[in-house]
């Protein structure tokens, strides 16, 4: 039984990514100036590069607006 | 690709200013702007010293929204301390004076990009520093990165500016329109229930509006929660009010980064994190320093060549007039951090038996030496 959890655990950590949910993003660069992974850009509309990206959710915890969340990645 | 002798990144008070003092030294300078127009939105409270502003500029009318005459602090348990001896402040009417600063460094000769982001930068063999934006390019001799609280570019030449969650404020804020609001006085409200590790703020700016927002230490923030202890504050003392401009930001609060020059780049104003981390102030910094950075730059390029020694002075420049100081501020914080909600009554409640006329910030400064000696000896520790 534990070893099952853990293995979920460990599908589900490397499944995850940052979402933007843009309508409540202000672009406000807070979560830039945290990221030390260096992942996150801000131009016309902010970008994670998901791939580099060590899910620390410094990000997440940071965002004023709360536009930042960790989800599961979605498969088809 | 464009070729400049002085590349600036970001518009806002730091980058115009020094984008101004170089053009008007004769550099053939570029300043280049993310956003159509620097502080679309303005991400600030908009507080400022006459002093502060004075240093650097020649204060005109249309920046100033309104003066302030008095300050208010307002302890964790709600104990007031009424401060009657407040130096001569305003709130500013930032989009004008941002507008107004890039037009006076176009009118010094820079030339503006707005609407143009620098992705990254790197030094190539040549010497010349290469910018690469989304659709142009720039070389130059001589950077200086402007580019606010992310402060991204300076990763590309080895600074690590990735800030600590204690170093952060992370902030909601807005404009209220309410006839609730005192319109000759600047409040200040702490405590864990009304911004964890950061304080409220409300600046009034004329017309029964006010700049209302609050900071919330990164290491006691979770998610969206600025937003809600906002929305609380508001709706708690102005029922019913206007709410408008709601926007966030963040104040980095850390100690200003050392070295600020590498080779030939220059770091200033949020970039550089030169605030005072007490309190969150930046515009004074960084105009200060955006335009000391520029005046040094253009004295310190000849003919394409960079004399190091020249640019150097910047941080020590910086250092004496700026830096120490804030270094105090930064103690200053790391300490209030750690002590609890109760200390901060302690001190209100002994201050506000006082004659408000005879408090100023700095006996509010001396009153928290007084109760903790230790603090004042951190802090002469930093003079040297
Ligand atoms: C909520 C809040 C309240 C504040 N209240 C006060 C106050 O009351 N008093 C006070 O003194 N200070 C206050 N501050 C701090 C003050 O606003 C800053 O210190 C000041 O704006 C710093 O100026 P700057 O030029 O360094 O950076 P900014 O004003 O942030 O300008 C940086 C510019 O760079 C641009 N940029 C960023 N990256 C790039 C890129 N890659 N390419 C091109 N352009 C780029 C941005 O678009 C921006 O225009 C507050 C800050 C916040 C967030
Ligand atoms: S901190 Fe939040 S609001 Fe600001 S840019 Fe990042 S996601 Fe957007
Ligand atoms: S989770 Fe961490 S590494 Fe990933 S984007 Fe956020 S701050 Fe950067």
């Amino acid at each position: 039984m534990n070893l099952l959890k853990n293995k979920r655990k460990n599908l589900t950590k490397k499944n995850q990514r940052i979402k933007i949910d843009f309508s409540n993003c202000d672009r406000c660069g807070t979560c830039v100036s945290v990221c030390g992974a260096d992942v996150i850009t801000l131009a016309a509309q902010l970008h994670i590069d998901n791939k580099k990206c060590v899910l620390c959710q410094k990000c997440v915890t940071v965002c004023p607006f709360g536009a930042l969340a960790a989800v599961e990645e979605e498969f088809i | 690709m464009k070729n400049y002798e002085i590349v600036i990144i970001g518009a806002g008070p730091a980058g115009s200013m020094a984008a101004q003092a170089a053009a008007a030294a004769g550099k053939k300078t570029a300043l280049i702007e993310r956003n159509e127009k620097p502080s679309m939105p303005v991400r600030c409270g908009e507080g400022i010293g006459r002093k502060g502003l004075a240093t650097t500029l020649e204060p005109q009318k249309q920046w100033i929204k309104s003066g302030i005459t008095r300050a208010r602090m307002i302890s964790p348990s709600g104990i007031k301390v009424e401060i009657g001896n407040v130096d001569q402040s305003w709130i500013l009417d930032r989009q004008t004076m941002d507008f107004d600063l890039v037009k006076q460094a176009v009118k010094a000769g820079a030339d503006f990009f707005p609407s143009t982001t620098i992705v990254s930068a790197q030094k190539k063999t040549n010497g010349l520093y290469h910018c690469i934006g989304q659709d142009k390019e720039f070389t130059a001799n001589c950077l200086i990165l402007a580019d606010g609280v992310e402060s991204r570019i300076a990763r590309c030449f080895g600074w690590d500016t990735a800030l600590k969650l204690s170093d952060i404020e992370t902030c909601a804020f807005a404009r209220v329109t309410s006839p609730l609001i005192d319109q000759e006085c600047c409040s200040f409200y702490t405590g864990g229930q009304v911004a964890p590790g950061g304080y409220a703020w409300i600046f009034p700016r004329g017309g029964a509006q006010a700049n209302v927002g609050l900071g919330v230490i990164g290491s006691k923030c979770k998610a969206g929660l600025p937003k809600e202890l906002l929305t609380r504050f508001i709706e708690l003392r102005f029922p019913n009010s206007e709410v408008s401009h709601l926007h966030c930001g963040g104040v980095p609060v850390g100690r200003w980064i050392r070295p600020l020059v590498k080779e030939g780049v220059m770091l200033a104003g949020d970039a550089a994190r030169q605030v005072n981390a007490i309190n969150g102030a930046g515009i004074a910094y960084s105009l200060y320093a955006g335009k000391l950075a520029g005046e040094t730059a253009a004295k310190a390029l000849n003919k394409g060549t960079i004399n190091h020694k020249i640019l150097l002075k910047y941080q020590k420049q910086w250092a004496k007039n700026f830096g120490k100081q804030q270094d105090r501020s930064f103690a200053l914080k790391e300490f209030i951090m750690n002590v609890g909600d109760g200390f901060l009554d302690r001190i209100a409640n002994s201050l506000a038996r006082e004659n408000p006329e005879k408090i100023s910030y700095l006996r509010v400064f001396t009153r928290t030496f007084a109760t903790k000696p230790t603090l004042l000896l951190k802090a002469f520790k930093l003079f040297k």
